[in-house]
């Protein structure tokens, strides 16, 4: 055995455990990356050896079908899906081998078609996962799927590049062997680039809710402290008030007592939190959304009534709530008698919440989702708000008529056990 | 027809403003009411319900000694009352979880806005009309039917339909998907045997329901989508969506 034979059986190996633990992924979530590291390094040594030890049809197929099963325990799941995923993976190697065995058969049987085969299959192997991801995306759970089918035309671009080497075989074992080892990086690489880039697009997202629901903690936080400082002005004056009840009682004047204390009753209520339920996030939307609704002037008919402390993650209800008062802001804002109703109510161990706002009566409807004229972003909040919803084993129902949008979203909030 | 309703609070004021409203908003309906008025939880316990029944009860949730809570645990669980629209009412906004378990029909904040209790006592009325209506059916050459407000859920079996109501069950033939097409929107399938009244909903668990008679009942999963729209049809949504149409 040559040391180039070495040099491209390792690097073989590597790239094809590499493609195996990103078809695992496309399926399976990961236990844990020092995990990952020595089991596919142990899959990597049990593959290798026993290339090149014994080289021996049955050995190697053997090794192979180890090394997979070995890479599936890497990820979580049930062991049925970690073997019939394994059997899935063997099968499209040896379907691709069966391939790449007739584009062979009229070879001589060169060094130089060996090396050339070896890399094609790795290659084919690449673009049948790409072609997978690109089947199964919708499973995945960033929002944003992702563009994978470019990825895919790459590995097909590759595929024929190694298919003309091959056609017009001019190069030696070495050259042949690095422009493959190249091809084959790069494919990868330019995996690892966009997986990281989408990951990237989905933390920024994560990171601006996240600044939204400071903006509600702040405004709230805010509000605490104004109301704060009108309740000690109200129980500073009692003292005076009290004198002035007293002087009024004093002289009879039944009236203008009654007057008198409706005024204080107002100036109390004045300094009431609009929303106070008890859960923190929930109200701290409320209050922000309805300081922006008093100062664009747009009628509101709000109800709530839920528990306090609900089981809800507070991001998911930021997203939720945030998403559907923001887009019943901006559309009503623009619309000839701007209106915002909401309810948001408990039963059950149900949330039921409803948004209703007036526009003007220009919206797209495309792929079943609403967009409006701010772009992507309104579907994007929708599709955002279905799948939050949908983790809580809910849904979302939208209506449009003439000049009222409706949007609905029930979540059922019971876990099991009671909290 | 008459309404009996009910008001169980310690202030007095509350009371007669309360009961004002209710007088005042019959007086223009062909319906008759009966208001009576209860200031303590042990003086509504000692006449409900064997001196009189009520069928909505304004009930302050701050009341001394026995609160209303402990009044709502007394419908819900000492006279197994389900029937009986409860609705909260206190100065607070902030609700404690025990309340929602005893499923009341609302909560409202004081003091009461007169078209706050108008349009809760106009849903209501509502809602009892269509509870009115009967669900008829035939077996052996008989007609037969049941008021729909009864019906908690049917239930197929071979060529059988069997309903569960309020008071027993009833078995006829006929086949659920020609059923479920004659129905209000308040009956929801959850499964391909099985059609329930979202209004005798008690609890929704993640993957099953619990109906006000006890039984559990579990959702489809290809029913799921189907039974949440439900969900959300019989919600506040479906109310605005009625009142903007």
């Amino acid at each position: 055995m040559s040391l180039l034979d070495i040099i491209m059986s390792v690097i073989i190996e590597l790239a094809r455990i590499v493609i195996t633990i990103l078809y695992f992924k496309t399926f399976l979530d990961l236990c844990g990356r020092i995990r990952l590291i020595w089991i596919s390094g142990l899959s990597f040594l049990i593959t290798t050896m026993s290339y090149l030890v014994f080289n021996n049809n049955v050995i190697n197929s053997l090794s192979t079908i180890i090394g997979i099963f070995i890479i599936a325990f890497a990820f979580q799941g049930k062991l049925k899906s970690k073997v019939l995923l394994s059997i899935l993976c063997y099968s499209i190697m040896i379907a691709i081998d069966f391939i790449v065995f007739f584009i062979d058969i009229d070879s001589n049987n060169r060094y130089e078609y060996k090396i050339v085969i070896s890399f094609l299959s790795v290659l084919l192997f690449y673009a049948v996962m790409m072609l997978l991801k690109l089947v199964f995306r919708k499973k995945m759970k960033t929002e944003f799927m992702g563009q994978w089918y470019i990825l895919f035309v790459v590995s097909i671009m590759s595929v024929c590049v190694l298919f003309v080497i091959y056609k017009e075989m001019t190069m030696s074992a070495f050259g042949i062997l690095f422009v493959s080892t190249v091809v084959l990086v790069m494919n990868l690489l330019l995996y690892v680039f966009y997986s990281n880039m989408l990951d990237r697009f989905v933390y920024v997202q994560e990171n601006e809710n996240l600044k939204q629901q400071m903006n509600f903690y702040e405004q709230q936080l805010k509000m605490n402290m104004e109301n704060d400082k009108k309740i000690r002005l109200i129980r500073h004056d009692i003292k005076h008030h009290i004198r002035e009840i007293n002087n009024l009682a004093d002289n009879g004047r039944l009236e203008d007592i009654k007057l008198y204390t409706r005024r204080l009753e107002e100036d109390i209520k004045d300094s009431e939190i609009v929303y106070n339920t008890g859960n923190i996030t929930l109200d701290g939307i409320l209050n922000y959304y309805h300081s922006r609704f008093v100062e664009k002037d747009i009628k509101t008919d709000i109800n709530v009534t839920v528990p306090e402390n609900m089981v809800l993650w507070a991001y998911d209800l930021n997203i939720i709530l945030g998403n559907l008062l923001d887009n019943a802001f901006e559309n009503t804002v623009r619309s000839k008698e701007p209106y915002v109703i909401v309810d948001v109510k408990y039963e059950g161990h149900v949330l039921y919440i409803s948004v209703a706002n007036t526009y003007d009566g220009k919206v797209k409807k495309e792929n079943e989702m609403f967009l409006s004229r701010k772009g992507n972003n309104h579907g994007y909040g929708l599709e955002n708000i279905k799948r939050i919803a949908r983790k809580y084993n809910g849904d979302i129902r939208i209506e449009n008529s003439r000049n009222f949008f409706i949007v609905g979203v029930v979540m059922y909030l019971e876990t099991g056990e009671r909290v | 027809m008459k309404h009996r309703i009910g008001i169980c609070d310690d202030e007095i004021a509350i009371c007669s403003e309360l009961e004002c409203y209710l007088l005042d908003f019959f007086r223009e309906q062909t319906d008759d009411v009966e208001v009576f008025v209860w200031n303590s939880a042990e003086t509504f316990i000692n006449d409900v319900p064997e001196k009189v029944n009520v069928d909505i009860l304004f009930l302050d949730i701050e009341l001394p000694q026995k609160n209303g809570v402990d009044v709502g645990y007394y419908i819900r669980e000492t006279i197994h009352d389900e029937g009986m629209h409860i609705i909260f009412i206190s100065y607070k906004s902030s609700y404690a979880m025990e309340l929602f378990d005893l499923h009341p029909y609302n909560f409202l904040i004081k003091p009461m806005k007169r078209e706050k209790v108008y349009s809760e006592i106009q849903k209501l009325l509502q809602l009892d009309s269509q509870d009115k209506r009967f669900f008829s059916y035939s077996y052996n050459k008989n007609r037969y039917k049941i008021l729909m407000g009864d019906i908690i859920y049917f239930k197929s079996e071979k060529h059988h339909i069997k309903v569960i109501y309020v008071d027993g069950k009833k078995e006829y033939v006929g086949k659920l998907k020609d059923e479920i097409k004659k129905l209000p929107s308040n009956f929801a399938m959850i499964s391909q045997s099985v059609i329930v009244n979202v209004r005798h909903i008690r609890e929704c668990l993640v993957t099953d329901l619990i109906m006000d008679n006890g039984d559990q009942l579990s959702i489809s999963r290809s029913y799921r989508v189907t039974f949440n729209m439900k969900m959300i049809e019989n919600s506040k949504w479906g109310e605005i969506k009625d009142e903007l149409a």
